[in-house]
């Protein structure tokens, strides 16, 4: 094979080695195949002749090369004759499989592969002069060598002719028929001509986005069944019956999923699954649920869940294109009551289809058969056999559960259960009044009593005295519930203190106006709520009249308010409302603040012209009539006095603008502070005194506003300046 | 099928490995191509940029006393080596880049283990680097922008192997070109014009050896190889395992025993027909 490209380009050849060899080439005519010779796949030919061989290359090669058409021009012009042929010594040992040559052609030093194995006798010497009778002669003159057999065994897996013409045409044919695997990747140098369109698969009809099967160039194999695309289901009716109602044509497009949009058909059906190992039963029921989506033809088997079953029910088969045997995917058409269907290798037989399934069906024209009956299974035979064998219920006397009870020794319809069962939940409520203020440290007490109809006991709760329902009692539970005896029984000894019923209070008992010994006290009874008197009328029978209140109400005292002392001096530390605190507590309490003034008005301060006034043991000198102050009133915020805190009350700060040429320097006239009334240490000026007109005494000195500035009018126009006691703030 | 051959890909991963080297001596190199040929089966790109020591390279059929001046060689002390695959003659040096290309066969499936076949598809393989410089051919055999040689090549085929490698020349020392005779085959375009007139040194086209290089090496990337880097270990194993060797040293003293022994029967070939006449 190695050979195989030589020279054989005889005709033509553009001239350039004008050699002998070149016209012995063009000379030549002869075979391709010689017959007696025996043809090895490396294109060498062996002659056998006794324990010898001759071997050579053949011409094979040449003449493809020349009847491929060689392609393109360019061989034309080449030099393509063997120009050195190097051949073993005498005496040298070939093997079969190895290289025994050497030739050289076309700048190409090819290696010729031995047929056979032996030791070489003889060379064609020869060649080395004319190297080209290979080419002219390779199965004559062209011999190489002459080899002593070693093994004529070999002779036998060689070509004879016709075996070797064959091999020689499949060579060529292999080598036009590349074959590379059909995978991504694998190529053959032919690209793809041709376009590759891929064409829209999309589109809107009507307003509705619809999807079209794609036309593709390629073939596309069929993976299960035909391919099937969304405008192509519900093609099949579901039966050989043509459709009863044609959809009219004068309706404009609606694809299916929109105008089949939710509707879905149920059939109901069954299939059995064996149990083994089981001694109750040999096969269980599962009822399944086949659910056919008709937008797109999937269907679903789901199973009801059976409570106690034991077995994990839901979906056995989600929402898809169930596949059929034999291909394709089950339809409508494949789905009948009485009919067995076969989904994943489980057949289910139908039984059933609710009622839009056959309507629906029924308008195609397929009538279904009226619904079967489930079979029983075995366990539910087993099961029913092992409970309740007398078929009656527990509630009824007769029933032998209640029997086995009573025997085992439970209370078999007491009468406690009874009035339980009858009177569950009904409570009755009444209003008790315990009035010991004939004792020493006695009061006047309100209670609750809870009545539970149902076993006869009461609660005595203590009624809160605040009207928000907070209980100033520390114990509101006045009496736990529990039976309600009517006098003392008890006594040392265990047992003794067991109550009997005709010892207790009754509901009877209770009536408004009655008074009831409870733990060595004598309640009240003088009301009742609404929800009682109902019970009562109804149950008992009590008129109106007998279940109307009982006024108890007293006046009420007022309380003395406690006078406070007369704040002289204070303590002199702190404010006086904070020694205040003292009198009102025993551990006092700072006082209130008035957190909305202090975060409101802080930013409010009303202004006042105000003039001198005259006052008790106060005489006004003549300049004194002709200053002017400005009176500032803040609703609240900092005041430097009582270091930059925010406070929450009402202070005053009075300046004096400086006039010239009256010798009075002007200024700050008081800082800012909290100024008391006179004679009070306790009440301080707030706004209700901030009027114009008014006088204010501030630490002796008389003032009277005399006008407000604008904002002040405004704002004590709009607001109302009443203030607060503030007496009543510190409390 | 020249077609087919120039367009041919490998099967999507087929491995090279690549072995560079540096001034590395010819001889050797041989013998590692040799090796890599014969004694392993896998694909290889031997590049070599330059060799230490001017040598004459012939080919497997050159014969030295008609292809070189073999007292110049001597006395310039350049050895002769002969190489195991065909074609013709070249002097080397430093300024020479080697490049071997030894394939699998069926790692080339449309490319035939013949030359032709062989040599379109390398003329495809180096058109992706010498083709934007000029306008690069095979022309009968021999790389070459228009009408002047850059590169010569040369062939060894085996069973399913082959080896294509070439002789690329950046420069060219002017004096030790002229040790080589005029061959008695040249090729037709060559015109009669001496080595010189006929031999374009490839400084001359290209900017940059380096560049030259690395784009030999990225080609066989373009061409669809995956190239995986080789040591020189992997290569001196295969030189181990390698039994057949034809490269070798030629013996200066023999062939010029031998050219003055030739002398002297052509001498007396001439005598005789001299006398005869």
């Amino acid at each position: 094979m190695a050979l195989a490209a030589f020279a054989k380009q005889a005709a033509g050849s553009l001239g350039l080695r004008c050699s002998a060899p070149l016209c012995a080439l063009a000379t030549r005519g002869y075979a391709t195949v010689v017959d007696g010779l025996s043809y090895s796949k490396e294109h060498e030919w062996v002659k056998a002749d006794g324990g010898s061989a001759t071997v050579g290359i053949t011409d094979f090669a040449q003449a493809r090369q020349a009847t491929a058409g060689g392609g393109s021009g360019s061989w034309f012009e080449e030099l393509g004759d063997l120009v050195y042929v190097e051949l073993p010594e005498v005496g040298s040992t070939v093997t079969a499989g190895e290289r025994f040559s050497v030739v050289e052609s076309v700048k190409a030093a090819s290696d010729v592969i031995s047929p056979v194995t032996g030791e070489v006798t003889e060379v064609n010497a020869s060649l080395s002069d004319d190297s080209s009778k290979v080419n002219s002669d390779p199965f004559g003159e062209g011999w190489m060598i002459k080899v002593k057999l070693a093994d004529e065994g070999e002779l036998a897996g060689l070509m004879d002719p016709k075996a070797y013409t064959d091999f020689c045409e499949t060579t060529m044919n292999d080598y036009k028929q590349i074959k590379v695997p059909m995978l991504p990747g694998y190529s053959t140098s032919e690209p793809i001509t041709g376009g590759r369109p891929k064409t829209q698969s999309l589109q809107h009809r009507n307003g509705y986005a619809v999807s079209l099967p794609v036309r593709s160039a390629f073939q596309v194999h069929a993976v299960a069944g035909p391919a099937v695309t969304g405008s192509q289901l519900w093609t099949a009716s579901p039966s050989e019956a043509a459709p009863a109602q044609v959809p009219a044509a004068t309706t404009p497009f609606q694809p299916k999923y929109v105008s089949l949009d939710k509707k879905v058909l149920r059939y109901f059906g069954w299939f059995g699954e064996a149990v083994p190992d089981s001694p109750l039963e040999s096969w269980r029921l599962r009822r399944v649920e086949v659910l056919l989506y008709l937008e797109d033809g999937t269907m679903q088997v789901t199973e009801p869940h059976a409570p106690n079953s034991g077995i994990t029910q839901g979906t056995l088969a989600k929402r898809q294109m169930m596949p059929k045997e034999g291909g394709g995917f089950l339809q409508v058409a494949d789905l009948a009551v009485g009919k067995c269907v076969r989904v994943y290798g489980r057949d289910m037989r139908i039984v059933d289809a609710d009622s839009f399934t056959r309507e629906y069906v029924a308008q195609r024209g397929v009538q279904l058969a009226p619904a079967e009956a489930y079979p029983v299974s075995p366990i539910e035979v087993v099961l029913a056999a092992k409970c309740k064998p007398s078929g009656l219920s527990r509630s009824d006397p007769d029933s032998p559960s209640s029997f086995a009870e009573a025997l085992l020794g439970r209370e078999h319809n007491s009468k406690s259960l009874q009035q339980f069962l009858q009177h569950g939940g009904e409570v009755l409520r009444f209003y008790m009044l315990w009035d010991n203020r004939d004792v020493q440290f006695g009061e006047l007490h309100m209670y609750k009593l809870h009545f539970f109809v149902a076993d006869a006991t009461a609660e005595i709760m203590e009624v809160p005295e605040e009207p928000n329902g907070t209980t100033t009692a520390l114990f509101p539970t006045f009496l736990k519930r529990g039976p309600l005896p009517k006098g003392v029984v008890g006594g040392a000894l265990p047992g003794q203190g067991r109550l009997t019923p005709d010892q207790c209070y009754a509901a009877v008992d209770l009536r408004i106006g009655a008074t009831l010994s409870v733990l060595g006290r004598q309640l009240f009874i003088y009301d009742c709520d609404e929800a009682t008197r109902k019970w009562y009328q109804s149950h008992v029978g009590y008129s109106n009249e007998a279940l109307t209140a009982i006024d108890v109400s007293e006046p009420k005292k007022a309380l003395p308010v406690p006078e406070l002392p007369p704040a002289r001096f204070g303590l002199g530390i702190g404010s006086p409302e904070d020694s205040l605190q003292n009198c009102l507590r025993l551990v006092p309490k700072p006082p209130k603040r008035d957190h909305y003034r202090w975060q409101k008005l802080d930013t409010i301060v009303l202004r006042y012209e105000a003039v001198l006034e005259p006052g008790t043991g106060r005489k006004l000198i003549n300049i004194d009539h002709e200053r002017r102050f400005v009176v500032s009133f803040f609703m609240a915020g900092e005041s430097l006095f009582v270091a930059a805190v925010l406070v929450a009350y009402q202070t005053i700060a009075v300046f004096e603008p400086p006039q010239p040429n009256t010798g009075l320097p002007g200024g700050k006239f008081l800082e800012r502070a909290k100024v008391y009334k006179p004679g009070s240490k306790l009440a301080w000026y707030t706004e209700a005194e901030m009027q114009v007109g008014t006088v204010l005494d501030l630490h002796g000195r008389r003032f009277r506003l005399v006008a407000a500035d604008a904002f002040t009018e405004q704002w004590s126009a709009a607001h109302d300046m009443s203030g607060g006691a503030p007496l009543e703030v510190l409390y | 099928m020249a077609a087919a051959a120039a367009a041919a890909r490998p099967p999507p991963g087929t491995v090279v490995r690549l072995l560079r080297l540096t001034g590395f001596p010819i001889l050797a190199q041989l013998q590692i191509e040799e090796a890599l040929l014969r004694a392993t089966p896998d694909n290889w790109f031997v590049i070599n940029d330059g060799t230490p020591k001017p040598s004459v390279v012939l080919g497997v059929s050159g014969k030295p006393h008609e292809l070189v001046h073999l007292e110049a060689a001597a006395a310039r002390h350049v050895p002769l080596i002969k190489r195991f695959t065909g074609g013709g003659t070249v002097v080397v040096d430093g300024d020479t880049i080697f490049t071997a290309l030894i394939m699998q066969q069926q790692s080339l499936p449309g490319v035939e283990a013949y030359p032709r076949p062989v040599m379109q598809y390398t003329e495809d393989l180096y058109r992706s680097v010498f083709g934007s410089h000029g306008a690069f051919w095979l022309r009968e055999n021999d790389y070459c922008f228009g009408d002047r040689k850059f590169g010569g090549n040369a062939q060894a085929i085996t069973k399913d192997r082959w080896l294509h490698h070439t002789s690329l020349l950046w420069d060219f020392k002017r004096d030790r070109m002229a040790l080589l005779q005029q061959p008695a085959k040249q090729p037709a375009y060559r015109q009669g014009r001496h080595h010189l007139e006929f031999i374009l040194p490839l400084h001359e086209v290209l900017p940059c050896r380096r560049t030259l290089i690395d784009e030999l090496c990225g080609s066989l990337e373009t061409a669809g190889f995956v190239v995986r880097e080789a040591g020189l270990g992997d290569a001196e194993r295969a030189l181990a395992a390698n039994t057949l060797c034809g490269t070798r040293l030629l013996d200066m003293q023999q062939l010029l025993d031998g050219v003055g022994g030739r002398r002297q029967g052509e001498i007396g070939q001439q005598a005789t027909a001299a006398a005869v006449l």
